[in-house]
């Protein structure tokens, strides 16, 4: 009778299913950090459906975009102000930028990891930002642990460790060969080799600035990064003729 | 008891034949449920009938009277409430009972897209014949149905009366030994109808039993051995057309009395 | 054999035939090419923002036209009753059902293939060196949408209309992804009742965080057991909902 053989079937199923999720409990070893708490309320919504559809590296990367988005106008006032060019300059609204705006990108770079915990390149660029450009050395120190905390493997986060450590206790001429060595990995950000070259600016060693901007104009694909390369190479060359 | 006493007064012919199609008080009550109310509705009711071989068995009703039903009883598409179907001894819901079963629905449906002899292949293949001899054996059933020259072109492209040689087409490819038809004669013209009577009587000489359903007397009257007068689900009377003539029964009027008796029955 | 491999081969081509089916995938490949878009919203990033959003457009096109594909698979030809000359053929309900269904599922690994390798194309014309774990990660993809096809077929054949089963699927897909994260609040959970109530829930949803390795890409420590085990899944959980889809059909009058 069909019956029969749908009765059949169906403890076929029940074995198979039973078989299927024993597989998961000696074979699922490694899973996602899970995603617990949103750092930005705003976004929650996003990073949940990241999640539930099952794209939270997508969800990193767009959390990522709207990172730099973020940070793209405070960026260039904070570089004016560390010139002298500008006085305190200015975040969208006119006001200069505020502890609060900090706080906030961190939690922007907090989300990104969050989302995807093996996000390496959103770890070092958060952490260099926040500590190279906002002194803010025991947030970026923050960061650079929680990465470790994730990925003990991924070495180069003790490297940048090191150098946010100096940096905080004005060790300069530590921090340079840590730099040096990180500036030479394809995933070092760029805003990294810049603090670099800034560096060897205020040493007056022009020579070594020039090499770094050159290292960046041979490696970056941001045009924004390049063209201000572009302009620091060229006026250390008017400057100094090299 | 109305029933088997009719029943017993029917004139066995072959008797010596084995049974090809055995029908054991089958009865077939569609139930649907909505929101939870259940509402049943008669399929047939209670049918038993022994075909044998070499036999041409026409079922004559009236619409929704379970002609369908029946049919699709014995094909295993619809399961019994109660009783059992055989076909070759093999229970109805095994699909090696189908094995010799050739079937013609009352409208083919086929992928229209493909053309005749692409599905004749693969109802070849579903049908567990050899790749060696399906080729040659497309061919000739192509040309039994006469549709040899269309063989290549789409289906789509069909009209109903080719549709309906190219079932007939693929009810004999794998030469089953009963062959079941539901309404073939239906959306013919009056050639076609001819033919298929014709292709029908052929067939029967060459050994197969076939069942078949219609509404048309004059049609069944012309290839069955016996007749099944079928109303509400009920086989009302079986009629061995060769005893009928004998003794000077007209079909037609017998038909149209037991379907009237039945409505007045349904009045009261 | 013979009589499922025919069933394969004409459900493979009914579904190249289907248009709605070739809209979807063309709509996939515009969308791959706007992955290029994004890429230049991160420039440092390009490569990684086009390879993980490509991943996730597949992923997502071939999920889509699985459960439309798998929704329709059976009632459609219940519905057209080209099933009456299948049915009434020799052959077990079994086979006509796992026939549909490998048919199907390569048409759509054929259509997401297709996608891939435009996907591949895209991203060899930026600096990219390809990694084997891009390779597995569109692997795992497949399995996911073979797990996915699967269940789609079971609702298919158990609710009463296409919406619900539609409905069902996407359900089931996010609470496959959402599958750990229950089991880690589970362990915070007070009610024994309720524990056991989403356990016996869980029984029953494909753990897709399992087959996830888009997302688990740079996670250390992952050796290929689990990646066996992970794909062994695929197989046993799809084989699982077949079995029942199987039992439904047995079943079912048409």
């Amino acid at each position: 009778m069909p019956s029969d053989s749908a009765r059949t079937w169906f403890a076929a199923s029940v074995i198979l299913f039973g078989l299927a999720q024993t597989l998961p409990l000696i074979g699922q070893k490694k899973i996602l950090p899970h995603f617990e708490k949103p750092p930005i309320a705003d976004y929650a919504v996003l990073d949940a459906f990241a999640t539930l559809s099952g794209a939270r590296r997508f969800g990193a990367d767009l959390a990522f975009i709207q990172f730099l988005h973020f940070i793209a106008r405070p960026m260039e006032d904070v570089e004016m102000e560390r010139k002298g060019l500008g006085h305190g300059h200015l975040h969208d609204h006119g006001q200069p930028l505020r502890e609060s705006d900090i706080d906030e990108i961190k939690d922007f770079n907090l989300r990104s990891v969050y989302l995807d915990p093996y996000f390496h390149y959103s770890y070092l660029f958060g952490a260099g930002l926040l500590a190279f450009y906002l002194n803010r050395f025991s947030d970026a120190l923050e960061i650079i642990q929680l990465g470790i905390e994730r990925d003990p493997t991924y070495w180069r986060f003790r490297l940048y460790a090191g150098a946010i450590g100096y940096t905080s206790q004005n060790q300069t001429d530590k921090v340079i060969p840590l730099l040096e060595e990180a500036v030479q990995y394809p995933d070092c950000p760029v805003m990294v080799a810049n603090i670099l070259g800034n560096l060897y600016e205020m040493k007056g060693d022009s020579a070594r600035a020039a090499d770094v901007y050159r290292h960046i104009l041979n490696t970056s694909r941001d045009s924004y990064d390049l063209f201000k390369a572009r302009t620091k190479l060229e006026a250390l060359q008017q400057k100094f003729g090299i | 008891m109305q029933n088997s006493f009719r029943k017993c007064k029917i004139i066995r012919m072959a008797n010596d034949k084995p049974v090809v199609l055995e029908l054991d008080n089958l009865t077939k009550i569609y139930r649907k449920s909505h929101l939870g109310r259940t509402q049943t509705s008669r399929g047939v009711e209670n049918i038993s009938l022994k075909i044998r071989e070499g036999e041409v068995f026409g079922l004559i009703g009236p619409n929704g009277a379970g002609k369908t039903t029946l049919i699709k009883s014995i094909l295993g598409l619809l399961f019994p409430t109660s009783g059992d179907v055989k076909i070759f001894g093999i229970p109805a819901s095994q699909s090696d009972a189908r094995k010799r079963v050739g079937f013609l629905p009352e409208v083919p449906y086929f992928y229209r897209y493909l053309s005749a002899k692409e599905v004749l292949e693969f109802y070849g293949n579903l049908s567990g014949m050899s790749r060696a001899t399906l080729p040659a054996r497309i061919e000739e059933v192509l040309k039994m149905v006469r549709m040899s020259e269309h063989a290549a072109r789409p289906m789509r492209e069909f009209s109903k009366g080719m549709l309906q040689r190219v079932g007939l087409a693929q009810a004999m490819l794998h030469n089953p030994d009963i062959l079941i038809f539901d309404e073939p004669a239906g959306g013919l013209d009056p050639i076609g109808i001819r033919e298929m009577r014709e292709l029908m009587i052929a067939l029967n000489k060459s050994g197969k039993t076939i069942f078949f359903s219609s509404h048309s007397i004059s049609e069944i009257e012309k290839v069955s051995h016996r007749v099944g007068i079928i109303v509400r689900g009920n086989i009302k009377q079986i009629i061995s057309v060769e005893e009928a003539h004998k003794t000077g029964i007209n079909l037609e009027e017998l038909f149209i009395k037991i379907v009237t008796d039945e409505m007045k029955g349904e009045v009261k | 054999m013979n009589a499922v491999l025919s069933i394969i081969r004409y459900t493979f081509l009914q579904q190249l035939r289907n248009r709605l089916y070739l809209v979807v995938i063309l709509f996939g490949f515009l969308i791959l090419a706007s992955s290029l878009l994004f890429g230049a919203l991160a420039p440092d990033q390009e490569v990684r923002v086009i390879l993980d959003l490509g991943l996730a457009i597949i992923e997502l096109f071939g999920l889509v036209a699985a459960v439309f594909g798998a929704v329709t698979l059976v009632l459609e030809e219940i519905e057209s009753r080209t099933i009456y000359l299948i049915l009434t053929r020799p052959l077990p309900r079994g086979y006509y059902i796992v026939g549909r269904f490998l048919g199907l599922l390569c048409a759509i690994a054929a259509s997401m293939i297709v996608m891939g390798a435009l996907h591949f194309i895209l991203l060899q014309t930026k600096t990219w060196n390809p990694e084997m774990s891009y390779f597995i990660s569109f692997g795992f993809i497949l399995l996911k949408i073979m797990v996915m096809t699967a269940v789609a077929l079971f609702f298919s054949l158990t609710s009463t209309s296409s919406i619900a089963s539609i409905v069902f699927t996407f359900f089931f897909w996010i609470l496959g992804h959402f599958g750990s994260e229950i089991k880690f609040l589970l362990q915070k959970a007070h009610n024994p009742m309720s524990a056991y109530a989403i356990k016996a829930f869980l029984f029953v949803t494909p753990n897709l965080e399992f087959l996830n390795y888009r997302d688990l890409f740079h996670i250390p420590g992952l050796d290929s057991r689990q990646l066996l085990m992970a794909a062994g899944y695929s197989v046993v959980y799809t084989s699982a909902c077949l079995a029942l889809s199987v039992a439904v059909f047995s079943r079912k009058e048409v």
